[in-house]
C-alpha cells in the first residue's frame, strides 16, 4: 500500500530523517516508536504533503506521491490525524466532521458516517452543536480522529491519537482502531503508548534519530529487551 | 547584534555626523539629513508597539499632531521658550499615548488597527476644523526653534540635534529592549495567557509600548514644527500613519536596526522621486507589494539571514537544584493547607465545567487531578491560575483570597503552571522562553532598563544561568539556542515547565506533563517532577498516565462531569469503584 524509500527530510541544517525506508502492507496496523525528536512526527507530516522531503520517495499503491499537497493527499486516500488536536476551533463538533468530508459529495453517505462518529465517540454525540474550541482537550483529540476517518481514507495516519485521554477512552481508540482494521483500513499509527502499540501492530519499527534501527512483528518487539528497556519503561 | 560590532557601528554614526560641519553640504541634503533623523525617531518608538509588543497602528500621524500642535501653542500662545515646549510636547504625547493604549486592552489585531485609524482621523479633522485653536490650513507661523548660547538653530545645528537625539533614542531602546522589557513585550505578542501565567501584565506592557511610541513620535512632531518655524493641518493625513508603519515594516519590525534602514532608504526615495509626486505613492504600495514579498522580515530580517548565527552549546554555571529551590521560603511552620479551593462554580451557557468543588493542596506534596476527558480539569487550573474567573467560590492562597485577581498577580503571589495546549512562544529560543519565566525575578527597575546600569547587565547574567541549569535539568540543555517551535512535542512541554519554574513558584500547575511522552520518558519525568518536590514546591497535576499518577502522588482528586466525585490516596482511588467505573475501567490501565 505504502512503500517509503530512502526518504531524506531536513529542517535547515538539520536531518530529521535521514534516508529511511519501510513499507506499509495493505490492511495492515504498521506503528513507529521511538523518542521525542526521533523523527516519527515528521514522517507522518511528509506522507500527508504538510513537509516537503529533500530526497527519497513515497509511493501510494505503486504510485509516486512524493511531495504532493496536503489537499491531494487526501483526495489519494491518505486520512491524517495530526498530534496536537488541530481542530476547527469556531466551527460546531458536526460542522468539524462535515469539513473532514470535504473532499466528498455524497451527503447520505457523509450523515451516515457522521453518525457513525458519534457512535463511536457518544461523548462528540452529546457535544455535536457545541463550538470545537470550547471542547476539553481529550475531546478535542476524539473529535481530530473522527474527522481523520469522515473522509473515508484509505490509508489512515494516526499521530498520537491517545495524547490527553482517559485510560478508558484509550482503550476505546484502540478498540477503533483494530475495528477499522477489520474494515480493511490500512493504519500507520505513531504512538507514544508503546506497548498499547505494539499490541495492536502487525509489524513495527523503532526510529531513532532520523533512522530506523530496529524492525519486526509487533509481539516480537514488545518481548525485545532493549525496546523494553528504552520505551517501555521496564 | 553584538557588542564590538554596536561599538564600532555607533562610532561611525557619530564620527559621520562629526564630520558634516566640516563637508560643503547645501540646505537641500541638511534638510534630507533632519527627515531621517526626525522619521527615524518617530518609526524606533513605532517599532516597539509594532514589532516587540505585536500592536498595529495606522494612527500615529495623530501623535506626530500632538507633539507638533503641542510644541508650536505653548510657544506661540502662552509664550514658553522653545526647550520647554520640545518637552512639553513629548510629555503630552505620552499622555494621549496612555489614552490611545486603552482600546488595545480589549480589542487586537484588525479592530485595534480600525480603533487607531479612528484616533487618527478624530485628530486630523479637529486641528483642520478648529481653526480658532489650531488654525487649519492658514496654520500656525512663528514658531521658535530653541537657540544656544542665544542664537537660533540653524539647519545645521538641527542636523546634529537630532542626530544625537536619535543615538541616544537608539541606545535607550537597545538597552530597554535587550532585558527584561523587550521580552516581556515579546511575549505579549506571541501568547498573552502564557506572559499572564509568568507574572507579565499584558495590559501595562501593551500601555508602555503605547506610551513609548508616542513620546517618539510627539517629539518628531514637535521637531517638525521648530524647525520648519511653521505648521498646518496639511501635514497631518492618513498617508502619514501609512508612510511611519511602512518605515518600520519595510526596515524590519522586531529588529533594532529596522527603523534605521527604513527611515534611511524611505527618506532617501522619498526625496529623489519628488519630481515625480504621481510616482510617489504608487513606490510604497509597490514596495509594499513586492518588498514585503521577497523580505517578509524587511531588510533587517534579510540582512540578519545573510549573517552567520552565532550560539553552540550554552552550559550553566550553577547546579539544577540550587536554581530549583531560589525563592523556595520554606514550607509554612504552620501546617495549614497551601490552596483551600471552596465552592468554586463556573458555568459556560448550559455547560458546567466545575459545579461546586472544594478541596484543599498541602504544602510540599504532589498532588493529582484526574478525570474523564471534558470532566473540568482544565477549566479547574485555569480558575486557579486566574486565566478564567470563576462565577462564584473562594481560592485561598497561603491564606490570601485569590479568586477574581488577574492571572499576572497570581502568578507573582507564587503559582505557576503549563499548558495543555502549549503556549510557548514559538520562534523565540528556549533559552529566552525561560528568561521570560524569570521576568518577575530579574530584578531592574525601567529606569536601570532604560539607562543600561551595570546592575541591569548583573541581573540579565544571573537570569541566564538560573534559565540554563533549569533546561539542563530538564534535559534541554543541548537545545537552549533552538526555536520553541522547532523541538519535538514532548520536549516542548518539558520546556513549559522549566518556564513555570523560572518564576519561582511555590504552588505548580501543570496540565497533562506526560502528555506525548513514551512510558521511559514517562518514567524520567516522574523523577524531574519528584525533585521539583524536594526542592519544597508544591505540585497539583492532571495526568491521564496512570502509572505516572499512582507512582508519585501524595493525593488524588478525582473529577466527572465538573463535581468531585472522589480524593484520597492512590490506593484508595485505585479501588474506589466510582472512579473504576467513570475513568480508569475494569483492567489497570497503562
Amino acid at each position: 500500500m505504502l512503500t517509503i524509500d530512502t526518504l531524506t527530510v531536513r529542517y535547515g541544517a538539520v536531518e530529521a530523517l535521514k534516508g529511511l525506508s519501510l513499507t506499509v502492507g495493505k490492511g495492515r496496523i504498521v506503528t513507529l516508536i521511538g523518542a521525542n525528536g526521533a523523527g516519527k512526527s515528521t514522517l507522518i507530516r511528509t506522507i500527508a504533503g504538510l513537509v516537503r522531503p529533500a530526497g527519497g520517495t513515497v509511493m501510494l499503491e505503486g504510485r509516486a506521491i512524493t511531495g504532493l499537497r496536503p489537499h491531494q493527499a487526501v483526495t489519494l486516500g491518505i486520512g491524517h490525524s495530526p498530534e496536537g488536536r488541530l481542530v476547527f476551533g469556531d466551527q460546531s463538533v458536526r460542522d468539524n466532521l462535515a469539513l473532514g468530508a470535504f473532499s466528498r459529495s455524497d451527503s447520505e453517505g457523509i450523515a451516515r458516517d457522521i453518525d457513525r462518529a458519534f457512535a463511536m465517540f457518544p461523548r462528540l454525540g452529546e457535544r455535536q452543536g457545541q463550538m470545537a474550541g470550547t471542547l476539553s482537550g481529550g475531546e478535542q483529540q476524539m473529535l481530530a480522529i473522527a474527522r481523520a476517518l469522515m473522509a473515508r481514507p484509505r490509508l489512515l495516519l494516526l499521530d498520537e491519537p491517545s495524547l490527553g485521554l482517559a485510560p478508558l477512552i484509550v482503550r476505546e481508540v484502540f478498540e477503533v482502531i483494530k475495528a477499522l482494521k477489520a474494515e480493511g483500513m490500512t493504519i500507520l499509527l505513531v504512538e507514544q503508548m508503546a506497548n498499547l502499540a505494539l499490541a495492536v501492530a502487525d509489524h513495527a519499527y523503532v526510529l531513532e534519530t532520523g533512522t530506523i534501527t530496529l524492525e519486526g512483528s509487533g509481539a516480537d518487539l514488545l518481548k525485545d529487551a532493549r525496546v523494553r528497556a528504552a520505551y517501555l519503561g521496564a | 547584534m553584538r557588542a564590538p560590532l554596536h561599538a564600532a557601528g555607533l562610532a561611525a554614526i557619530l564620527g559621520a555626523l562629526a564630520l558634516v560641519p566640516l563637508l560643503p553640504i547645501n540646505d537641500f541634503y541638511l534638510q534630507i539629513l533632519f527627515t531621517i533623523g526626525v522619521n527615524y525617531l518617530a518609526a524606533a518608538g513605532l517599532n516597539v508597539l509594532v514589532g516587540f509588543a505585536g500592536q498595529k497602528s495606522l494612527g500615529h500621524a495623530g501623535l506626530f499632531a500632538v507633539g507638533a500642535y503641542a510644541a508650536a501653542l505653548a510657544n506661540v500662545d502662552f509664550g514658553l521658550p522653545p526647550w520647554l515646549s520640545l518637552v512639553l510636547a513629548a510629555a503630552m504625547g505620552g499622555l494621549f499615548g496612555l489614552v490611545i493604549a486603552a482600546p488595545s486592552v480589549r480589542v487586537s489585531g484588525p479592530s485595534l488597527a480600525m480603533v487607531t485609524i479612528g484616533f487618527g482621523i478624530v485628530v486630523e479633522k479637529i486641528v483642520t476644523e478648529w481653526t480658532d485653536l489650531f488654525k487649519g490650513q492658514a496654520g500656525i507661523y512663528g514658531i521658535a526653534a530653541p537657540s544656544v548660547m542665544g542664537k537660533s538653530f540653524t539647519n545645521l545645528h538641527w542636523v546634529l540635534f537630532v542626530g544625537l537625539l536619535c543615538v541616544l533614542t537608539h541606545l535607550v531602546l537597545r538597552s530597554l529592549l535587550n532585558g527584561r522589557y523587550g521580552r516581556a513585550f515579546m511575549a505579549v505578542q506571541l501568547a498573552e495567557p502564557a506572559a499572564e501565567s509568568v507574572g507579565i501584565s499584558v495590559v501595562r506592557a501593551k500601555t508602555l509600548a503605547f506610551v513609548i511610541s508616542a513620546v517618539t513620535c510627539a517629539l518628531a512632531g514637535a521637531l517638525v514644527a521648530q524647525q520648519n518655524q511653521y505648521f498646518n493641518s496639511d501635514f497631518i493625513t492618513f498617508n502619514l500613519s501609512i508612510f511611519l508603519l511602512v518605515v518600520v515594516i519595510f526596515g524590519g519590525s522586531g529588529s533594532l536596526y529596522g527603523p534605521l534602514f527604513g527611515s534611511v532608504i524611505l527618506t532617501l526615495l522619498d526625496a529623489w522621486l519628488a519630481r515625480w509626486p504621481a510616482l510617489q505613492h504608487f513606490t510604497y504600495g509597490a514596495l509594499l507589494l513586492f518588498a514585503l514579498y521577497l523580505m517578509p522580515n524587511g531588510i533587517a530580517g534579510a540582512l540578519a539571514r545573510l549573517a552567520p548565527r552565532s550560539g553552540g552549546p550554552m552550559r550553566p554555571a550553577i547546579t539544577a537544584s540550587a536554581a530549583l529551590s531560589r525563592g523556595q521560603t520554606g514550607t509554612s511552620a504552620g501546617g495549614g493547607p497551601l490552596l483551600a479551593v471552596s465552592g468554586l462554580y463556573k458555568a459556560y451557557g448550559g455547560i458546567i465545567p466545575v459545579k461546586d468543588v472544594s478541596f484543599t493542596i498541602s504544602p510540599g506534596k504532589v498532588h493529582a487531578l484526574i478525570g474523564p476527558n471534558g470532566a473540568g480539569k482544565t477549566t479547574l487550573i485555569n480558575l486557579i491560575s486566574g486565566h478564567v474567573p470563576p462565577d462564584r467560590g473562594h481560592i485561598l492562597f497561603a491564606g490570601a483570597e485569590i479568586a477574581r485577581m488577574p492571572a499576572h498577580r497570581i502568578a507573582a503571589s507564587g503559582i505557576a503552571r503549563t499548558f495543555q495546549n502549549l503556549k510557548l512562544f514559538g520562534h523565540l529560543s528556549a533559552l529566552d522562553n525561560v528568561l521570560i519565566g524569570a521576568h518577575l525575578h530579574v530584578e531592574t527597575g525601567l529606569g536601570a532598563a532604560l539607562t543600561g546600569l551595570p546592575a541591569n547587565r548583573r541581573a540579565e547574567a544571573e537570569a541566564r544561568e538560573e534559565a540554563l541549569a533549569l533546561l539542563s535539568e530538564l534535559g534541554l540543555g543541548e537545545r537552549a539556542g533552538d526555536a520553541a517551535s522547532a523541538l519535538p512535542y514532548g520536549l516542548q512541554r518539558r520546556l513549559e515547565i522549566a518556564r513555570a519554574l523560572a518564576t519561582r513558584p511555590r504552588l505548580l500547575l501543570l496540565d497533562e506533563p506526560a502528555a506525548g511522552l513514551n512510558p521511559q520518558e514517562t518514567h524520567e519525568l516522574g523523577a524531574v517532577i519528584r525533585r521539583i518536590q524536594a526542592a519544597g514546591i508544591t505540585i497539583l497535576l492532571i495526568e491521564h498516565h496512570m502509572d505516572l499518577v499512582m507512582g508519585i502522588s501524595d493525593h488524588v482528586i478525582v473529577l466527572d462531569y465538573g463535581e468531585k466525585i472522589a480524593e484520597g490516596t492512590p490506593e484508595t482511588i485505585r479501588r474506589n469503584p466510582k472512579v473504576v467505573a467513570a475513568y480508569l475501567g475494569l483492567e489497570e490501565g497503562a
